[in-house]
């Protein structure tokens, strides 16, 4: 029922925009943006990086808002512009070079202990490598599902196949992921 | 065990602690927006959300239609064989011939069989003594090959059992002592010895060498050379059974990349020097093939570990720059490995009188004069909101003598990451670098002049501040050494660089029209236009 307010919503401010009501897109912003930097944000394990994608995304989201026919919802279409985003910022990035190495952030007294923090930045990091990994179309339908935090229906149409297919798909990449992890741990 | 690791890790990936955006970003994306912006028209079918619960519905409708018809076709077809008349039992148990089986045989020969297994002694002398059957008699290659027929060997009921000559099957059969009456239905049994679709690649055996993809320079070439020459055959001995293998193509050759078939772009550094400190490395490719290789990614990087000073001396040239001049005056894009990017930049410093090869001397006194280097930097059009350009050469008309060399000290408080993008003979260095994201202010390079006259280097300071605060108010100068090495980038086919040479050789055309004094940038905006004709990315 949420979704379907919310698709509601989506319709109505982008009916806004095509009237050509600026502030409606900063109303999509407010909506969206916390999802495009999480996913963001879990696919390059780096915040500053995270936010400077989640810029991109929108400002190609903007130049591209032509071509979208709302096939799909602006939620998804978005999350398609933010992996394609960070897809090609993967070939980028490599070109350049740290100048030192990064210092991880001091650890605040409060809360879990430093060694538990620290081992689950770890486990964090592994499995965000093993994600990265994982086959594409495994890899895409991961990503969507758990970090674009879209429904199995939404990423099946994205994909042209079943959910069935899609739920399949998930739990071949958790059996990969899982014998990834116990690799690299053993 | 195995499920709840999988839960877990589902679990971990649905986590989303510590995802909050930054302050600050929601303001950022939102000065953005731009004040106009074009939405597109939404598809047929997808206007609103009743339109698409209607196509639901009508699926729906048609998937149970669907379900209707099957299920009634079923029951009509059950109707059918149930009304009609019970099939010959000769017919319906007929099994399929064994060695040493009964022949299963219908008609008048499957009643002859049938009297004879009753032992009816009317039919005894009409027929020969039970015959083997023709299946283990004919050898298969001779009966056609890999896939050999056996036609009309049955039709007559029983056959001899006499040995077959090796001729194809029909004749061999025809030639038999058959008796039996005249058949009244005719059967075709199609044997197959082993499945035609056969990896040609197992064929040979072990240890012989085989020409491999990258000896060639298309399938065709390779299908032909892969065809093996038919064997002579001796005299009288019967023809060869075809290999029907030869003709077959493999539908994949998997030349490595991962499960999904992706190759892998990635070339680990040294890996191919290890191999040749092993002694492994692997034969020059065909030269065609060569040319048409990606350089490897890695080639521009550097470690930061090894620290963050280079030092550039006279050892590039323009000879890449003119190589590919020539190529595209020809009608060909240069070989991505022939392109180096400090030949670009040496090719447009070579336009400008005082930026030549460093063979001049100068007195020791001019080891006094001031600012023989000069630094610029710029953000970078190609690059994300943080990345800057800096080039760092010696200023124009600066006598130095040849020892002279340039270094580059990046302040690692203000730059995250660099790439160093092309050096060139005038102590010309371009670099890409990325700022950190709280640098406001501060060095963000010092270059060093040494090997001048009286030993003491030139030292010179480029801040964050000395930074032009957008692309168009960098100088002509600094604009078209960017491009230029934009534009060596582009055609050694770096995933990174601009692919629409088009859009680059206007930007180039546009510097260079502001920067008259230089003859090369024109030859290079010529250059990137053709290079854009040829690739196909218009004419600008």
């Amino acid at each position: 029922l949420r979704d379907r307010s919310g698709e509601d919503e989506e319709g109505r401010l982008l009916a806004e925009l095509a009237a050509g009501d600026r502030s409606a897109a900063e109303r999509l912003v407010e909506r969206t943006y916390h999802g495009v930097y999480a996913l963001l944000r879990r696919l390059s394990g780096d915040a500053e990086l995270a936010a400077d994608l989640t810029q991109e995304t929108y400002r190609k989201a903007w130049a591209s808002l032509a071509g979208f026919d709302r096939r799909a919802k602006f939620s998804t279409w978005l999350f398609r512009i933010a992996y394609t985003t960070f897809l090609n910022h993967l070939r980028r990035p490599r070109r350049l070079v740290p100048l030192e190495e990064k210092h991880e952030a001091t650890l605040e007294d409060a809360a879990p202990a430093a060694d538990e923090v620290m081992g689950r930045d770890m486990q964090g990091e592994r499995l965000r490598r093993a994600v990265l990994a994982l086959p594409e179309d495994l890899r895409r339908t991961v990503t969507a599902s758990f970090w674009g935090e879209l429904a199995v229906k939404e990423v099946a149409r994205e994909e042209g196949v079943t959910p069935v297919a899609i739920r399949k798909r998930l739990k071949k990449a958790l059996r990969m992921l899982a014998l990834t992890l116990e690799e690299v741990a053993g | 065990l195995s499920s709840t690791k999988e839960r877990d890790i589902a679990r971990q990936l649905a986590e989303r602690e510590g995802l909050d955006p930054p302050a600050g970003l929601l303001a950022r994306i939102k000065s953005e927006i731009p004040p106009t912006i074009q939405l597109g028209a939404a598809a047929p079918g997808h206007e609103t959300r009743g339109t698409r619960r209607a196509g639901e519905v009508r699926q729906r409708w048609l998937l149970a239609a669907s379900l209707v018809a099957m299920v009634g076709a079923g029951l009509l077809a059950r109707h059918v064989l149930e009304q009609a008349p019970p099939p010959a039992p000769a017919v319906a148990s007929r099994p399929r011939p064994q060695p040493g089986a009964d022949s299963g045989l219908s008609g008048p020969a499957g009643r002859l069989e049938a009297e004879l297994r009753r032992g009816d002694p009317a039919a005894a002398p009409r027929v020969p003594p039970p015959p083997k059957p023709v299946l283990q008699t004919v050898p298969m290659e001779a009966a056609g090959g890999v896939a050999g027929t056996v036609e009309g060997g049955v039709a007559g009921g029983v056959v001899g059992g006499a040995p077959v000559p090796a001729a194809p099957a029909a004749k061999a059969v025809a030639a038999q002592p058959v008796q039996a009456p005249e058949p009244r239905e005719e059967e075709k049994i199609t044997v197959t010895a082993e499945s035609p679709r056969v990896d040609p690649r197992k064929a040979s055996p072990p240890g012989e060498s085989k020409p491999e993809y990258k000896d060639f320079d298309s399938f065709e070439e390779m299908h032909a050379a892969a065809k093996p020459a038919p064997p002579a055959a001796p005299t009288g001995a019967p023809a060869p059974a075809p290999d029907r293998t030869a003709d077959l193509i493999p539908e994949r050759i998997n030349v490595g990349g991962n499960e999904s078939g992706q190759q892998s772009a990635y070339v680990g550094p040294g890996v191919r020097a290890a191999e040749e400190g092993a002694g492994k490395a692997k034969e020059r490719p065909h030269p065609s093939l060569a040319a048409a290789a990606p350089p490897p990614p890695a080639a521009p990087f550097r470690d930061a570990a090894a620290g963050r000073r280079a030092t550039y001396g006279p050892l590039a040239d323009t000879g890449s720059c003119d190589h590919a001049r020539r190529e595209v005056a020809a009608g060909r894009l240069p070989a991505p490995g022939s392109v180096r990017v400090g030949d670009f930049l040496a090719f447009l410093d070579s336009g400008e009188g005082g930026r030549g090869r460093l063979d001049q001397q100068i007195p020791a006194a001019a080891s006094a004069k001031p600012q023989l280097l000069e630094a610029q930097g710029a953000p970078n059009p190609f690059g994300t909101a943080r990345s800057r350009l800096l080039l760092f050469r010696r200023r124009g008309g600066a006598a130095l003598p040849a020892g002279a060399r340039m270094e580059v000290d990046l302040n690692p408080a203000v730059v995250a990451r660099y790439r160093e993008i092309g050096a060139g003979p005038g102590l010309s260095a371009l670099y890409e670098v990325e700022l950190k994201a709280d640098a406001a202010s501060g060095r963000v390079a010092t270059l060093r002049l040494r090997g001048l006259p009286g030993g003491e280097p030139e030292e010179r300071e480029l801040a964050l501040s000395g930074l032009a605060a957008s692309w168009e108010g960098a100088s002509p100068g600094f604009r078209l050494a960017a491009l230029a090495a934009e534009l060596a980038e582009s055609l050694k086919g770096y995933p990174w660089a601009p692919a629409d040479l088009g859009a680059l050789a206007r930007r180039i055309r546009e510097a260079a029209r502001e920067a008259p004094g230089n003859p090369r940038a024109a030859e290079l905006a010529d250059l990137a236009a053709a290079a854009a004709r040829l690739r196909g990315n218009g004419s600008p």
